[in-house]
């Protein structure tokens, strides 16, 4: 991206940010609450406009203007998939709730949209815990469970680019240590940014940091920079209260 | 010294509620004590046609309403135009406040005389939907808000059209509130009388089917007033026991999901 701003109400909050997102590896966004991460997060798949954001500047995938007016958004979040924070499954089944994508963008038969359902949840690890409960309601799963099932239903479309904003912030160690090695998993094949408050987390998976302060980015290098290799004085502060 | 406070407000409030149960249980003890008995032959075609009527009038209002103030909460809930949005708001607040005979006076004019639908049933369940619309709103709207809007946006990240996400996730999650508005605003719709006597009259419906609507047609608590009026009290507590017994089922339905 190029010259990214964002702004609520005339109110900045990105400012000139550009930066390279390696493909294929998995970028950790760190920085203090309130500078900005996930709302550059959210300018990826353009969900940041649903928040009433102005947002300028230039965001290119694969070539393409993802900021350009008339885009396909669909067709963009498909390709971009993302995760919140709070595991959020919709009001219906486990099946349904992986199959929503799928029904949505494809047009399967039943036998294949079961295939590609289990094959979500054997990913993420749930077919076996779930067992014949695929039609049970998905609030009754707990929430390191609820939180992959939502992995899995962003995964059931076979994005390019999986957004996801502090996916393991609400969940216990256990429940954490699954989500990252699902997440190294899927690289190369797919492109990972994690928002992260967890920098051992970060340390553990992420291939390139992007540290955000003050509504810009201040600092982008490898993962050596959690260790303070290279890191200049914003980044060596923040890491001393790590 | 605080808990001196504490057991003196406990010795007021028990005989405050003992004495509103009270009147309560006696006002229902009176009702069903006044209710006739030696005309109860003669009475029940003319009870069965009322209590048809409060129903099917109550439940075409609850459907021409619910769906609007749905999405009408939607709409509050996703809009970015704020000025509007406030603008709405302070409208449903006035329409709340605004007497149900007012209402009963508009529908006239607009429904039975606009439209043409003279004194009907549905000119009853149309001006019932306009009176239910300001608080099923605020009803639904706080309950959208309530539920949080992550699941809403999971399904535009996942890249649903915003019609799909609202009605595909949106509207599932919701389904407990919806439920219990529609039973309040039933409640509301099956006790409301001076909107009714307005618009729905005061006939006695005597077609079947869906042309009943086009028909005046009086319901339970229009059927009380008109019964004290005319004299006939046995009637009108009649009237009244079956509005109770009405209001105390669809209370429990309301709770039963």
């Amino acid at each position: 991206m190029r010259n990214l701003a964002v702004s609520y109400n005339e109110t900045p909050v990105l400012q000139d940010v550009s930066l390279r997102i390696r493909g294929g590896c998995i970028t950790a966004l760190i920085g203090r609450s309130g500078c900005g991460k996930s709302t550059f997060l959210q300018c990826l798949n353009r969900l940041i406009e649903e928040n009433g954001a102005a947002v300028s500047g230039s965001i290119l995938f694969e070539g393409r203007e993802i900021l350009s007016p008339h885009l396909d958004l669909c067709a963009l979040r498909r390709q971009v998939g993302m995760v919140f924070q709070a595991p959020s499954p919709f009001e219906m089944s486990i099946f349904d709730n992986v199959a929503y994508g799928l029904r949505l963008h494809e047009r399967l038969t039943r036998r294949e949209l079961r295939r590609r359902v289990e094959k979500e949840l054997r990913r993420v690890g749930l077919l076996e815990e779930i067992g014949d409960r695929m039609s049970a309601n998905a609030r009754c799963l707990s929430g390191g469970q609820q939180q992959r099932l939502c992995i899995a239903r962003a995964l059931a479309l076979s994005p390019r680019v999986l957004l996801l904003d502090e996916p393991t912030a609400a969940l216990d160690p256990v429940s954490t240590v699954q989500v990252e090695r699902l997440l190294r998993g899927l690289v190369p094949h797919v492109t990972v940014v994690i928002v992260t408050h967890n920098l051992a987390q970060a340390k553990r998976i992420a291939q390139q940091i992007v540290f955000f302060g003050r509504g810009t980015v201040l600092q982008i290098g490898d993962a050596g920079l959690l260790d303070g290799i290279g890191a200049e004085a914003a980044l060596r502060e923040y890491l001393e209260y790590a | 010294m605080r808990r001196r406070k504490a057991s003196l407000l406990l010795f007021l409030c028990i005989p405050v509620a003992a004495s509103v149960l009270g009147m309560q249980i006696g006002l229902l003890w009176e009702a069903v004590r006044r209710a006739g008995h030696s005309s109860w032959s003669a009475a029940l075609p003319h009870f069965w046609n009322q209590t048809v009527n409060t129903l099917l009038l109550t439940c075409a209002a609850v459907i021409i309403s619910l769906p609007l103030a749905f999405f009408c909460g939607v709409w509050l809930l996703r809009t970015r135009h704020k000025r509007c949005k406030r603008m709405l708001l302070h409208m449903l607040s006035a329409l709340a406040g605004v007497p149900s005979a007012v209402y009963g006076l508009f529908g006239y004019l607009l429904f039975g005389g606009v439209c043409a639908l003279g004194y009907s049933l549905l000119t009853g369940a149309l001006t019932a939907a306009l009176l239910l619309l300001p608080t099923t709103v605020f009803l639904l709207w706080d309950a959208l808000r309530r539920l949080g809007d992550t699941s809403l946006r999971s399904a535009l990240a996942l890249g649903a059209p915003e019609g799909r996400a609202v009605c595909g996730v949106l509207l599932p999650q919701a389904g407990h509130a919806i439920y219990t508005a529609a039973f309040l605003a039933a409640s509301r719709v099956a006790a409301e009388s001076a909107a009714l006597i307005l618009t729905a009259g005061i006939g006695e419906t005597s077609a079947r089917g869906l042309r009943r609507f086009l028909q005046s047609g009086a319901t339970l608590s229009v059927g009380m007033f008109q019964s004290i009026l005319e004299g006939e009290t046995e009637l009108a507590f009649s009237a009244g026991v079956l509005l109770l017994l009405l209001a105390a089922l669809l209370d429990a339905l309301s709770h039963g999901r």
